[in-house]
């Protein structure tokens, strides 16, 4: 049984090397490096990954988010500043209800009333 | 001495445009490159085309190399990584490479497996079939047994070459070793004849 397990890894490792067996002096046919160099130039390689890119990514990146962030920044300041109270915000709204006006005239009696039937508020000027 | 610059130096020279230095590197490491190549495909014209592909890869590349690797490693690491896609495109069943087996061939494999003397054009037939039997092991596996048990690597440099722990080499040289015995043993010896498709 031992015999065979190693008659076994004896002809596994020789066909190892038989599959894998290679000239020990072997080297490219001549020309290889003229030949590597056509594909290089001929855009084979693609373009080399330039060595600015790693200042682009130290200097460039961070200074266009932090421009980015500033301009939301200013952006978020100059909606707050030109914001006029009006027709449309939820204070408006608030006024023109009928439950808020009763609760506001302290009668909340209004509030149990049916909706169909509570008159009108008067129009404010 | 321009020759006497590390490859890392000269590596930054291809990097910054500099053909010169490129040369350099690639005439330092090509019949190396080709060697282990040719381990693999038998076929000196698919050698020289990985080959290729490597250097065009590391002149691609040249720029992510960081020195703090060696870069025999780094360069290792791209080769195997060609070699390993290369083999996965050409990976046959087992099964369907040993039914492929004729008598003759079979009788051949089985003497050059046990050591016997042949002729040029049988030796030359084990081979090739070996070959053909080896591309049916999952191609990684085929790397970690090539580096380590041909190419004398520890299983820190594979694991450095093939971008994997030492732990997790060890583990896959011990699967692919037998890996291999079980293909060793589905080869037809020439008492049983070839039949093929055993295992």
């Amino acid at each position: 049984m031992r015999l065979r397990g190693w008659t076994t890894g004896r002809r596994a490792a020789q066909l190892l090397r038989l599959g894998s067996d290679r000239d020990e002096t072997a080297s490219p046919r001549p020309g290889f490096e003229a030949r590597l160099r056509a594909r290089v130039e001929s855009g084979g390689a693609g373009r080399p990954v330039p060595t600015w890119n790693e200042g682009f990514e130290s200097l460039v990146r961070p200074a266009l988010a932090l421009a980015a962030s500033l301009a939301l920044a200013c952006a978020g300041l100059y909606v707050q500043g030109t914001t006029q109270p009006g027709e449309a915000d939820l204070a408006s709204l608030a006024e023109v209800d009928s439950v808020f006006d009763s609760l506001l005239a302290a009668d909340p009696g209004a509030l149990f009333d049916d909706p169909g039937s509570v008159a009108e508020p008067p129009e404010r000027p | 001495m321009i020759d006497d610059a590390s490859d890392a130096s000269l590596l930054g020279r291809a990097a910054a445009g500099d053909a010169g230095g490129f040369d350099l590197l690639v005439g330092r490491w090509k019949n190396r490159l080709f060697r282990l190549a040719l381990r693999f495909f038998r076929r000196p014209e698919d050698a020289e085309e990985i080959v290729q592909e490597v250097f065009l890869k590391v002149y691609r590349m040249a720029a992510t190399y960081r020195s703090d690797a060696p870069f025999e490693h780094w360069l290792l690491r791209i080769a195997s990584n060609t070699c390993v896609d290369r083999l996965r495109e050409r990976r046959r069943r087992r099964e369907d490479v040993l039914a492929d087996i004729t008598p003759d061939a079979g009788a051949w494999l089985d003497a050059a497996l046990a050591g016997a003397s042949q002729e040029a054009r049988q030796a030359e037939a084990a081979r090739a079939l070996a070959s053909e039997l080896l591309d049916s092991l999952p191609p990684k596996d085929r790397m970690v047994l090539v580096l380590m048990d041909l190419e004398g690597l520890s299983a820190r440099d594979v694991a450095a070459a093939t971008g994997s722990t030492r732990a997790a080499v060890k583990v896959r040289a011990l699967r692919a070793r037998r890996s291999l015995r079980r293909l060793a043993e589905a080869v037809p010896t020439a008492r049983e004849g070839t039949g093929g498709g055993r295992g």
